[in-house]
């Protein structure tokens, strides 16, 4: 499983793939990972991974390391949070959606999930921009050279990681005909 | 030959400019494919394609294909798949609930009733409205989790109208349920118990705060209650003097029976050692003694023995005489207790309790044990309920249950029409027409989980009109925080028959009926037990008693001889329950006379009974007289056996007298015949030696002669 799953995330950096799903990836487990779980609002953009082409292997792996670190955001957070929530001109328009069917299960009224929103959406196209430029990067001229390195490619040769290696071309191969 | 394979359509040898630049080349990722496609593809100058000139070989077209494969991947941005697979699904759960959520609704909502009534529900027919918001159902039973074969309540049709805009905010707010049919505690043909795992915790808590006052049975018991003697004999035997009197006597005799016990036990000892030391002794034959010392030998035993067998007598004596001493005294004793029993029974008969029914209800120690059990009933009914609505609560509510691994950052509230997650604003039930003059209505205000938020109490109407019975009943359950927790009552009740039937206890009745007026506040708190108030009037009171009963039939009298009975009940928050009548000065003063004659017959039971307990001791005291007795008569026996042999022995010293001084004389001959013979004999060998002396020296003076004239011839040759 967890051999299926670097096989995915390294098939998602070297495969005819968009860049773009790779950084969506990315930035939608920061806003996950932001906004604390528990609500409608998180399960909403949680399902939203799996409705668009967005590279889940590699949304999955972000989220889980974007949710260790999000609790030191957390002052930040609430402080965002609270000042958007309390500002008096948008409280109107906060009471009304407060007011809402299903309103109250998106936890928008707590500070933690306004500010991880909001900090999460203002992050999300400079991170995806940021990946995708990397992805690039890579796929262009850092792969390349990153092969031809002594040191990787001793290690390519080992029979252990060569077995790896068709692992993953026959994980990359099904993974381009299944999605 | 192998096939010829084909470039994928989306590669045919010509293609528009800009359908190959926007629509292919754009969506290639990878710069070595792109490379390749551009390699393959060129542009051909005047005419708006790129071409493709070359023949492909296999290795091309496989990686046309691929990238193909991947261009079709690379457009748009939804899922298709998964976008129609989530359709799918919404559409199958769409149709499960359309056909399913009746069912679905009706086990969720038969499970949410029993966890709160901590019995099983019955819910029938449950149809969901989706038109008009709501739902309603044909019957609804809820059991009694205290009697599992009875129904708590059953509803018939009920509609409840929900509100759809709160429903979706996660909150079940009925604004209104109506219901057409009411029925209190009915029968049940199977077990309304729930399997031990479902039953709410604070079961048993309910059952040990049911209503109970404490001081009924006592008061009964006082007042009423046959006294038993042997009861109350033993109850108080302990008081009396002669009990203690016998045990301090009785201990003084087991004392001394223990010590004569171990003396008697001694002497029997010593008189068979001396038995078996005087038929040694009195088996020697004087005349067989031959010896002067052989004789004083056996004259020294027999002395020791009798000295032996005189000091037995004289110990053995010594302690018969006390025996008979304290035998004596015991004896004296015994003679002074029956005045002490007198004066013992003297004592317990003042102790016969004098009945005084001054300071109590006599109608209310006859009811209240009649009026125990259904009041409690009522109570226990009205304190699950309460369990029911307490059960609704929202643990969400509590601002202290916190998970501890969540994030935690604040909430800003804004301003709303707040609900709790369960309210029942207005339940009502319309039964019957006020003409018919049979009239059910129930209107219950405010059902929540969380009364704080509504900001009101639950309140109960109730009004039953029934032919010429009427019911009014009002109650306020107030469960919001800062006040003390309970429930307020205001009970009218009103031309209500009764009727008791076989009536077994201290006042008999075949038979009671009559009408009763009711009218009673009542304040149920969470612990403890209700306070409050009942009035209670009873018209056409009859009483068919049981002809030989007294009490009864004097009961019967003096309610016969009033228009009317009114009850009045007082229940304090300590559990004390007192009750008063008009009945309570004429009852009181018939059961008083009743009961001085009862007294008095109680108090020749117990004389009789003291009697006959003391006696028994008594009886005790004297078997161990007799044990002494016994021990006197033992050693009587012992010290006239130590004296037979005391005087068996003293013949025998006698006969060893006359032994000796038999003995004596013929030494004495045989001493004086010898002392001749042995004179006789000196004498004789005197002459001998005088002989042989004479002879002996007329030899040597013969010599002596022949030598002197041997010499003279010597000399004279």
């Amino acid at each position: 499983m967890v051999l299926n799953a670097v096989a995915r995330i390294v098939a998602a950096l070297n495969s005819n793939r968009r860049p773009g799903e790779v950084a969506a990836g990315v930035s939608c487990a920061l806003v996950l990972a932001l906004v604390p779980g528990g609500n409608l609002l998180w399960i909403a953009v949680f399902a939203l991974l799996f409705l668009v082409k967005i590279n889940l292997s590699i949304a999955l792996l972000s989220l889980a390391l974007f949710t260790l670190a999000a609790p030191l955001a957390d002052p930040a957070l609430d402080a965002v949070g609270y000042s958007v929530l309390t500002a008096e001109p948008l409280r109107s328009a906060f009471t009304a959606a407060y007011n809402l069917p299903i309103a109250p299960f998106a936890g928008f009224n707590e500070t933690l999930v306004m500010g991880g929103l909001l900090v999460g959406l203002a992050l999300w196209m400079p991170v995806y921009l940021a990946t995708r430029a990397f992805l690039q990067l890579y796929r262009n001229t850092l792969r390349s050279k990153i092969l031809q390195l002594p040191p990787v490619r001793w290690f390519t040769r080992l029979p252990l990681v060569q077995r790896i290696s068709g692992w993953i071309r026959r994980a990359n191969a099904f993974y381009q005909r299944t999605w | 030959m192998p096939k010829k394979q084909k470039a994928p359509k989306l590669f045919p040898p010509t293609i528009p400019r800009k359908r190959f630049e926007q629509r292919i080349l754009k969506r290639v990722a990878v710069q070595d494919e792109k490379r390749f496609l551009s390699d393959l593809y060129r542009p051909t100058p005047g005419e708006e394609v790129y071409r493709r000139d070359q023949e492909l070989d296999q290795a091309q077209v496989r990686k046309l294909k691929k990238i193909a494969k991947a261009v079709r991947h690379n457009r748009g941005f939804l899922q298709p798949v998964k976008v129609g697979l989530l359709a799918v699904v919404a559409g199958i759960a769409a149709i499960v609930i359309l056909f399913f959520a009746d069912r679905m609704i009706e086990q969720g909502a038969t499970a949410g009733l029993e966890s709160l009534f901590g019995a099983r529900v019955e819910l029938g027919d449950l149809r969901i409205r989706p038109l008009q918001p709501g739902f309603s159902f044909e019957s609804l039973e809820v059991a009694d989790r205290h009697e599992p074969y009875r129904n708590l309540f059953e509803l018939g049709r009920t509609e409840v109208r929900l509100d759809l805009a709160q429903l979706f905010r996660g909150k079940l707010v009925a604004r209104t349920v109506e219901t057409h049919e009411l029925r209190w505690d009915t029968e049940r043909e199977t077990s309304g118990r729930l399997p031990a795992d479902r039953r709410p915790e604070a079961e048993e808590r309910v059952d040990a705060d049911a209503l109970r006052p404490p001081e009924l049975d006592q008061l009964v018991a006082e007042r009423f209650a046959d006294i038993d003697p042997r009861e109350f004999v033993e109850k108080h035997f302990q008081q009396l003097a002669t009990p203690g009197r016998l045990m301090e006597l009785m201990e003084a005799a087991e004392r001394d029976i223990e010590h004569y016990a171990g003396r008697a036990q001694e002497a029997e000892s010593r008189v068979r050692s001396l038995s078996n030391e005087a038929e040694a002794i009195l088996a020697i034959d004087p005349s067989e003694l031959r010896s002067i010392d052989s004789v004083r030998n056996a004259y020294e035993t027999v002395n020791s023995a009798y000295t032996e067998a005189d000091e037995t007598v004289a110990e053995i004596r010594a302690t018969r005489d006390r025996v008979e001493s304290d035998y004596e005294r015991y004896q004296g004793e015994l003679r002074e207790i029956p005045d002490l029993v007198t004066e013992d029974a003297g004592y317990l008969r003042e102790l016969v309790p004098e009945f005084d029914l001054a300071d109590a209800s006599a109608v209310g120690a006859l009811v209240l044990p009649e009026l125990y059990h259904p009041l409690n009933e009522r109570y226990r009914r009205a304190r699950t309920i309460w369990d029911a609505i307490e059960r609704l609560r929202d643990d969400g509510d509590d601002p202290d249950v916190e998970d501890a691994t969540r994030r935690s950052g604040r909430t800003v509230e804004f301003p709303e029409h707040s609900y709790p997650g369960i309210l029942f604003e207005h339940v009502a039930l319309s039964v019957g027409e006020r003409a018919a003059h049979d009239l059910q209505e129930l209107r219950i205000r405010a059902v929540s989980s969380n009364p704080q938020l509504v900001g009101e109490p639950t309140t109960l109407t109730f009004s039953h009109l029934d032919g010429s019975r009427e019911l009014d009943l009002r109650a306020v359950l107030d469960m919001r925080s800062g006040r003390a927790a309970g429930m307020e009552m205001d009970l009218g009740m009103r031309g209500y028959e009764f009727q008791i039937g076989n009536r077994s206890g201290i006042i008999p009745f075949s038979n009671a009926a009559g009408t009763y007026h009711l009218e009673g506040d009542l304040h149920l708190r969470r612990a403890g037990s209700p306070s409050g108030s009942l009035k209670l009037r009873f018209d056409q009171l009859v009483l068919d008693v049981v002809e030989d009963n007294r009490v009864a039939i004097l009961a019967r009298d003096v309610v016969d001889s009033v228009p009317h009975v009114d009850l009045d009940l007082r229940f304090t928050p300590e559990g004390e329950v007192t009750m008063h009548s008009n009945l309570d000065g004429p009852l009181q003063d018939e059961l008083y006379r009743f009961l001085q004659e009862r007294r008095a017959e109680v108090q020749e039971r117990v004389t009789a009974e003291v009697e006959r307990r003391l006696e028994q001791e008594l009886a005790r005291y004297e078997e161990e007289i007799a044990q002494l007795e016994t021990y006197y008569e033992d050693l009587r026996s012992y010290a006239e056996r130590a004296r037979n042999y005391r005087q068996e022995i003293d013949r025998l010293e006698d006969r060893l007298a006359n032994r000796a001084d038999n003995l004596r004389a013929e030494l004495e001959e045989r001493a004086r015949e010898a002392a001749d013979e042995a004179r006789r004999e000196a004498e004789e060998r005197a002459r001998e030696a005088a002989d042989d002396a004479r002879r002996e020296a007329e030899e040597r003076a013969r010599d002596e002669i022949e030598d002197r004239f041997d010499g003279i011839r010597d000399r004279f040759p």
